[in-house]
């Protein structure tokens, strides 16, 4: 290695480890100063996994209808709440950060074991994708589809330089670590596992094709991941077996015919306004590699990663926005192998690769700087209000964005050892509100999914599904009667209709009276009456 | 006939019966769309004069006949100059004869499964396109020039761009291909200059003939249609119609094995197999920015993927079976064609249920009688009135302008143009339900609350009287619910 390269190589690791520092940072003021920001998914696996922490068992004493290990990865920023005494939003957002700084080691070690290879370009602008997905999250920070991206790309990464002629051996820790970490991912859905296996059979027939076919026998990465996923499966069914046998026969397929609720049509899942970007991310990725990087491997196998999760989007034909993450992230990879291609060509000769360095530095300090600067207000989050959150453990911090009316009611009508209903037809209003507010769900169905899907179901099997139905609205009563909820939230459109067929208020809510109606959220709230118990207005 | 067909069809008539575009009708067509149904709407009249006498054929089936035969003009126009580019190619490329035949086969086989769509203007275009390519794809390739068919390949990209303004960006999208695929010696400035003649020639054209539609296209049409790029029509919520999902599952599949086939050890092939893709990949850019799923705006993507799939079977059986005799290639390559056809016959079936729109016009007009449709899209519209031989009596031929007219003002007030627009275009339809000048209003769900908006309530209702509601299936709602008002 001459001078220059020495020079150049040094200049590029500093260059990118502090680049990696400054992109990892720049978001955390954002999270810190936004204490009670969360979503719905995410916060309904929290409250799942304090749950499973008090000792209760998922599908047996609560429901719900996702493979089980989200809830039990939840119960790490739980515990850590727990031990700490932090706020729980505040300890996953440490979490999801921990996860991206796992991800980006993984990435990072592989990135400089390959150092010297042809494709050290391509490999250092991977480098960010860890961060890319991760920093360009709001809604969806610390979704599963993000988290399995996190988890599976230095896997993907691992696997494609196996099948590169000059991609430098990892180590076999390495490679069983990385291995592990993927698999946490994969096991998060089945569909994660089915896009994994389609771009192992890619690299398959890529390796045929080249006459490199080693890269199974010796993948320690690949045993590992097998290994734990096999493993995942025999302990659910083993040491959950209730609920495992509650998951396959009730759960699973309920999600099946009732999931269909929340269909939208093509039209929409492709071109809404709200979800469209991650399509069209995915038509220019799919342009540019077919301008720039033709012959890249890199290339080839991201593609076919956004390709599988773009299919697996649209199959689900849901209005959920999250689940187009993959493809985005997929479209990502693709787009900075084509960018690190691109200046490859344009930048040759050591001042130009410099000069270039040195302004990427000055360029990216100043975003990241300003972005900090200005993190208080986002206005894609609404209006900033004050609450007073001292009395539930959050620091006094003055004015925050991200509150519900939901949260408020709660706050200004219950105390902190109150518990509250939500009768509603999703995971939302109930959650985020209910953790946030840092009260208890007062029935096993922590969001009000259930009953829309049940009606969905019941064309199916007509017997079955209305029983289900009947237990659902008898589970709700008896849950009232016994956690005495002081506030009970009931859904205008779809749920008060289906109630009012079992006479569910006159039967179990006759110590309730209608407090107020959120027309936003086109729900009533109820409250219980002084004379049975309820807290003084 | 396609709605889009149909409609345009219409236009061409009214244009070679004296009417100015966009100041007595209403539609955001390109004026050289209109020159390019002309001739079928000719061709027409003469099928009529023959066969119409005997009392044999409807001018709806006419018009149909035309249409059909003037598509297949142009396909066999463009047949032939691809394989004029094709017979070109030099000896040294492998197997050249079996190459190009079934590419040929392709692009036949491509033609056939978007037949469905045969007259509306994404077929022309792309049809017109692809000798286009080829050509540029064999100079940059192979080094060769067509002095023979240079001049006419490019007139027929010219007029295909002329079109729709947005094609021009799906052949841009080619030739940054060709750029970075072949460096600096892909440009090609005295074609580009060609094609932008032939731009400037057809406006000027126009210019000259329609003076007056040349000032209501630049005020009028030309805001409206790009404003309509950033307009996300809500009544799309909830629909479930058209589902093309089968088609985009297709497209990721053919996409990767693509992606796959491009790095193939023939670079030659890969490269003809990375264009394709990108055309076909702006082809479906463009039915996204569209934004309305129609299956006329997705006619360029399928095309080139059928293509596209066709090179990428070919790619795949010459890596897998090297040795193989050409003719069992082209066998394989043949079964796999008539599997496609077989499945794009099956589509061109129609099943439509009853709709009730028919037998309503049909008990409460006459033929020949004018009717008014105020619908969102053409589809409610047309080619209903062409086959139940009813005029369409209004200045909107299909009625997009008021919900976006009205949807702006929501947001802020209107600018001047689109003001003065929306204020020609009320007076327009009130004097029109004042005059009485149609006998039936048709109006759609989505557009009855507009009437209230816009104030045309009252010369409705006290010229028309409310006899019912009809329904009628069509893209993109699935069904088109309509309040019928009848001439008093």
């Amino acid at each position: 290695m001459n001078n220059d390269a020495r020079k150049i190589e040094s200049m590029v690791i500093a260059a990118a480890l502090y680049l990696l520092a400054i992109f990892f940072a720049y978001r955390l003021p954002f999270w810190f100063s936004h204490p009670l920001l969360i979503w719905a998914d995410q916060s309904v696996y929290l409250a799942m996994a304090d749950l499973v922490l008090h000792g209760q068992k998922p599908y047996i004493d609560f429901f719900d209808f996702n493979p089980p290990l989200i809830i039990y990865l939840n119960v790490i920023p739980v515990w850590l709440s727990a031990v700490l005494k932090q706020p729980i939003i505040l300890m996953f957002d440490c979490f999801v950060y921990a996860v991206t700084a796992v991800s980006l080691c993984l990435t990072a070690i592989q990135v400089y074991l390959n150092r010297n290879t042809a494709s050290k370009s391509t490999l250092l602008f991977l480098l960010f994708v860890p961060l890319l997905c991760t920093q360009t999250m709001l809604f969806n920070f610390g979704q599963r589809e993000h988290l399995f991206v996190l988890a599976y790309f230095p896997f993907m990464l691992m696997r494609v330089l196996r099948a590169t002629e000059d991609g430098i051996r990892p180590p076999a820790l390495l490679s069983l670590v990385t291995g592990l970490f993927a698999a946490v991912g994969l096991a998060l859905k089945p569909q994660f596992l089915v896009t994994a296996l389609i771009v192992e059979l890619a690299l398959f027939i890529e390796c045929r094709r080249a006459k490199r076919g080693d890269i199974w026998r010796t993948s320690n990465e690949l045993t590992s991941a097998a290994a734990f996923i096999v493993l995942y499966i025999c302990a659910f069914a083993i040491f959950l077996h209730d609920g495992f046998v509650e998951f396959f026969s009730q759960s699973l397929p309920l999600y099946l015919h009732g999931s269909k609720f929340y269909r939208i049509g093509f039209i929409e899942s492709l071109m809404s306004l709200r979800d469209f970007s991650a399509i069209y991310y995915c038509l220019c990725a799919a342009l540019i590699a077919f301008f720039v990087s033709r012959k890249s491997l890199y290339s080839y196998i991201f593609l076919v990663f956004a390709l599988v999760s773009l299919v697996s989007y649209l199959q689900a034909g849901t209005i959920y926005s999250y689940r187009a993450i993959p493809v985005l992230s997929g479209s990502y990879m693709v787009l900075l192998v084509a960018l690190a291609q691109f200046m490859e060509k344009i930048l040759s000769g050591f001042r130009t690769r410099v000069a270039f360095v040195v302004l990427l530095i000055l360029s990216s300090t100043f975003y990241c700087y300003s972005q900090a600067m200005n993190c208080r207000f986002d206005p894609s989050l609404g209006e900033e209000v004050s609450l007073d959150l001292t009395e539930i453990g959050y620091p006094q911090i003055g004015k925050i964005q991200a509150v519900s009316p939901v949260l408020e009611v709660i706050l200004k009508n219950s105390k902190p050892s109150d518990s509250v209903l939500f009768l509603s037809e999703g995971v939302r209003p109930g959650f985020p509100a209910t953790l946030q507010s840092k009260r208890q769900s007062a029935s096993r169905y922590l969001h009000g999914m259930i009953m829309p899907m049940l009606l969905m179901s019941i064309p199916y099997n007509r017997p079955k599904y209305s029983a289900m139905l009947q237990k659902v609205v008898d589970d709700y009563g008896r849950d009232i009667a016994a956690q005495k909820p002081a506030l009970i939230f009931v859904d205008q459109q779809y749920i008060e209709p289906l109630l009012a067929q079992y006479h569910f208020i006159s039967r179990y809510m006759a110590d309730y009276e209608r407090l107020t109606s959120l027309e936003q959220l086109r729900m009533i709230v109820y409250k219980r009456k002084a004379e049975a118990g309820g807290s003084a207005p | 006939m396609t709605p889009l067909e149909a409609l345009r069809f219409d236009c061409a008539e009214r244009v070679l019966h004296g009417a100015r575009p966009y100041v007595d009708f209403w539609d955001w067509s390109q004026p050289f769309a209109y020159a390019v149904y002309m001739p079928a709407v000719i061709i027409s009249g003469w099928f009529k004069s023959i066969l119409g006498g005997s009392g044999g054929c409807s001018s709806y089936e006419c018009g149909r006949f035309a249409l059909n035969f003037f598509s297949s003009l142009i396909m066999a126009l463009s047949l032939a100059f691809s394989s004029l580019v094709l017979r070109k190619w030099p000896e040294a490329s492998q197997s050249v004869w079996p190459r190009s035949l079934a590419l040929t086969g392709a692009i036949a086989l491509a033609a056939l499964v978007c037949f469905k769509q045969a007259g509306d203007l994404q077929f022309a275009f792309v049809l017109t396109l692809l000798p286009w390519l080829l050509m540029r794809f064999s100079q940059n390739e192979y080094g060769l020039t067509f002095k023979n068919i240079l001049v006419s390949i490019t007139l027929l990209a010219g007029c295909g761009i002329a079109l729709d303004a947005p094609f021009a960006l799906v052949l841009i999208v080619g030739e940054v291909y060709f750029l970075l695929t072949y460096g600096r010696k892909a440009f090609a400035p005295m074609l580009y200059i060609s094609l932008a003649l032939i731009q400037v020639g057809q406006l000027a054209l126009f210019s000259a003939l329609f003076r007056e539609s040349v000032e209501a296209y630049r005020t009028w049409i030309m805001p409206m249609r790009l404003s309509k790029w950033f307009y996300f029509d809500s009544g799309l919520l909830g629909t479930s119609c058209p589902d093309s999902s089968g088609f985009l599952y297709l497209f990721a599949a053919t996409m990767a094995v693509a992606a796959f086939c491009c790095r193939g050890k023939d670079a030659s092939i890969g490269r003809l197999i990375g264009l394709i893709a990108t055309v076909c990949v702006a082809g479906f850019a463009l039915f996204m920015s569209e934004g309305e799923g129609l299956s006329s705006d997705l006619v360029i993507a399928k095309f080139m993927l059928v293509v596209l799939m066709m090179l990428c079977f070919w790619a795949l059986l010459r890596l897998w079976s090297p040795r193989r005799p050409v003719y069992k290639s082209l066998a394989s390559a043949g079964l796999v064609g008539a599997l496609v056809a077989g499945t794009a016959a099956c589509g061109m079936i129609e099943v439509r249920s009853a709709c009730t729109t028919a037998s309503m016009v049909e008990r409460l007009t006459g033929p020949g009688e004018q009717i008014a449709v105020f619908a969102q899209y053409p589809d409610a519209a047309y080619p209903l009135l062409n086959v139940l031989n009813r005029q369409n009596g209004s200045y909107l031929l299909w009625s997009r302008p008021m919900r976006m007219l009205c949807d702006y003002q929501y947001q802020q007030p209107l600018p001047e143009t689109m003001f003065n627009f929306q204020t020609f275009l009320m007076n327009k339809i009130a004097s029109q339900f004042t005059t009485r000048t149609a006998s039936l209003i048709l109006i759609e769900r989505h557009q009855s609350g507009l009437m209230t908006f816009f104030r045309l309530n009252n010369a409705l209702i006290s010229n028309y009287e409310n006899v019912g509601v009809c329904t009628i299936e069509g893209e993109p709602y699935c069904t088109y619910r309509f309040e019928v008002w009848r001439r008093k």
